[in-house]
């Protein structure tokens, strides 16, 4: 399951989600705003999504991690809005019999959002606001 | 015997973060003749909007919720949007 939302993450719900009683491992990703990028201090941040595309994107993910790994429960979702430090913007769960394919396909999960999510930041620094635009390796 | 017409239409482009922002619109309109290619709806871009030009910010196109390439055709009907690399997480 995927989700794009503007409210708080709860971690607990995620795992609740995923646990399951054939399972004997969870993993559970989140990313959290930072106080600080490589010039200084960063107050909060803002995010952007291009929803429609968003949702077809985090479900190929999902259907290539399926494809990849025998889980069980996987889910992820990432925020939109304005964020402060310390909240959560994105968080993915994988619940699987073993940690091994857990750990790895949460791995893939959020290296693969991070990469082709069509979602965007801005920094809210001291000097001004800056959308940060991954360079394209 | 008529003589076919060529009949402009308006093709709707969606922004996104940057590029947005610079436009101050989440969206830009162009003229075009039925179907073109990604390529020349980039120039034609470039061509009616010299400040998205001289922002010089490496983009990527979106044809109806997939990557395109520049020898994609589309027309009015798709949904087209053009966006800088992502950054979420």
């Amino acid at each position: 399951m995927i989700t794009i939302t503007e409210n708080p993450i709860d971690v607990n719900k995620l795992l609740d989600y995923v646990s399951d009683p054939s399972s004997g491992a969870s993993v559970l990703f989140t990313g959290t705003v930072r106080d600080h990028n490589q010039e200084g201090k960063v107050s909060k941040l803002h995010y952007e999504v291009y929803q429609e595309m968003a949702e077809k994107i985090l479900q190929e993910i999902e259907n290539e991690i399926n494809t990849k790994w025998k889980i069980n429960k996987f889910i992820a979702i990432h925020r939109t809005g304005t964020l402060k430090v310390g909240e959560i913007s994105v968080a993915v769960a994988v619940s699987s019999d073993h940690r091994k394919e857990a750990f790895e396909a949460c791995k893939f999960g959020i290296d693969s959002i991070k990469e082709k999510a069509p979602i965007w930041k801005k920094e809210f620094t001291e000097s001004g606001t800056k959308w940060v635009e991954a360079i394209a390796k | 015997m008529y003589k076919e017409e060529l009949v402009k239409q308006l093709l709707s482009i969606k922004l996104f973060a940057s590029l947005r922002q610079a436009m101050n619109s989440d969206e830009i309109k162009i003229d075009i003749d039925n179907e073109i290619t990604v390529l020349q709806m980039k120039q034609i871009i470039f061509e009616t909007f010299l400040n998205l030009k001289k922002l010089n910010i490496p983009f990527f196109v979106a044809v109806n919720h997939k990557h395109a390439m520049d020898s994609d055709i589309i027309s009015i009907h798709d949904e087209i949007a053009l966006f800088p690399h992502v950054s979420g997480g």
